[in-house]
């Protein structure tokens, strides 16, 4: 039942564009282009994220921390998060390619990637736009809900691993 | 970002000097570099395509009816005061964009929501409570599907990968929740 939710949500999506009588084919082909660009724009993150994951990998420096019983594995992945997307999403493919999409660490990044936003990255657009300098309150209040979604989901993951 | 990057490299270069094993930074770095670019077409690949997608649905009038509704369900956490007409407009179709996980017309309504609402505020050096509930959606996620999340999960051959949905929901849901309430407390000692 449930694999037929994406399926259907694509195709929804474009009989309503043709009920609309939008120009479907010429806007996916737009999308397309502003995706491709998107791309281009955060491959040199995916790089320089991938460089410092393999060197905190391939140097073990964080073996041995364990922290509410999560493998150091996930620690960049909860550092970079509040961060930068293309980054933590370079992390994750990272550990699907390791330990595979159903294993403990798959499930729980894949819950921390789709319930958690890049908080810190939000913040300094909008602050940038309203050119208001303090934003301790948002900053504490966003982390605060980040460091609750990453315990929730560590509780969530090992019931449903 | 800049420091997190520095700090982290140079822990890892000093770290493995130290423990006599300088070697293993440039093979690292060598296979990293191949990592990423295979990385790439496989991320590339999935978000392409639901760009296109999402472009066709941004522009259909469906999205802009929705949002008019939306904004009647989350009016209890800005001041009527604080919000002009145009910030509601803005703000509906974020909190619409954010549910159906478009992330670039999220960005743009956010950035035009957090504008119209600086043009209302009293104290333009300041931000007044209903920008600050405005950041706390956005620093939130509130995603209905992961649909990205998914496919990325589809692709790396996941027996099950929507498992996620309903822990995800749960777990914005919770964050989301938390963090208007902390916003509400921690006004006082801010305002």
């Amino acid at each position: 039942m449930i694999n037929y939710i994406i399926p259907s949500f694509i195709l929804i999506i474009v009989l309503i564009a043709l009920i609309e009588k939008k120009n479907v084919y010429m806007l996916f082909i737009d999308g397309v282009k502003e995706g491709v660009k998107t791309v281009y724009n955060i491959f040199p993150y995916i790089f320089a994220i991938t460089i410092i994951s393999g060197l905190l990998n391939d140097t073990n420096i964080l073996k041995g921390i364990n922290i509410f019983g999560l493998s150091a594995d996930v620690i960049p992945l909860i550092i970079m998060k509040p961060l930068s997307g293309g980054a933590s999403t370079a992390l994750v493919v990272d550990y699907f390619s390791k330990y595979g999409p159903d294993s403990f660490i798959g499930l729980f990044s894949s819950i921390i990637m789709a319930s958690t936003e890049t908080t810190l990255y939000v913040i300094s657009i909008m602050s940038s736009k309203i050119k208001i300098k303090d934003m301790r309150l948002p900053i504490i209040c966003g982390l605060i809900g980040d460091i609750t979604a990453i315990v929730i989901a560590i509780i969530i993951t090992k019931i449903i691993v | 970002m800049s420091i997190i990057w520095s700090v982290i490299l140079i822990i890892c270069i000093a770290f493995s000097c130290v423990s006599s094993n300088p070697s293993c930074v440039i093979e690292s770095i060598t296979n990293s570099s191949i990592n990423a670019i295979n990385n790439i077409w496989i991320i590339a690949s999935m978000l392409i395509f639901w760009s296109g997608i999402f472009n066709i649905l941004s522009n259909t009038k469906i999205l802009s009816k929705l949002s008019q509704k939306v904004y009647g369900f989350f009016s209890f956490l800005f001041k009527k005061n604080e919000v002009s007409k145009k910030a509601q407009q803005y703000i509906s179709l974020n909190i619409v964009s954010n549910l159906l996980g478009v992330g670039n017309a999220a960005t743009i309504n956010s950035l035009n929501g957090i504008e119209e609402l600086q043009k209302n505020n009293a104290n333009p050096q300041k931000i007044n409570k209903s920008m600050a509930m405005f950041i706390a959606l956005n620093t939130a996620s509130m995603q209905i599907i992961p649909t990205s999340m998914i496919s990325l999960r589809t692709l790396y051959n996941s027996s099950c990968p929507e498992k996620i949905i309903i822990p995800v929901i749960l777990v914005s849901f919770i964050s989301l929740t938390i963090s208007l309430i902390s916003v509400n407390f921690l006004w006082r000692f801010y305002d």
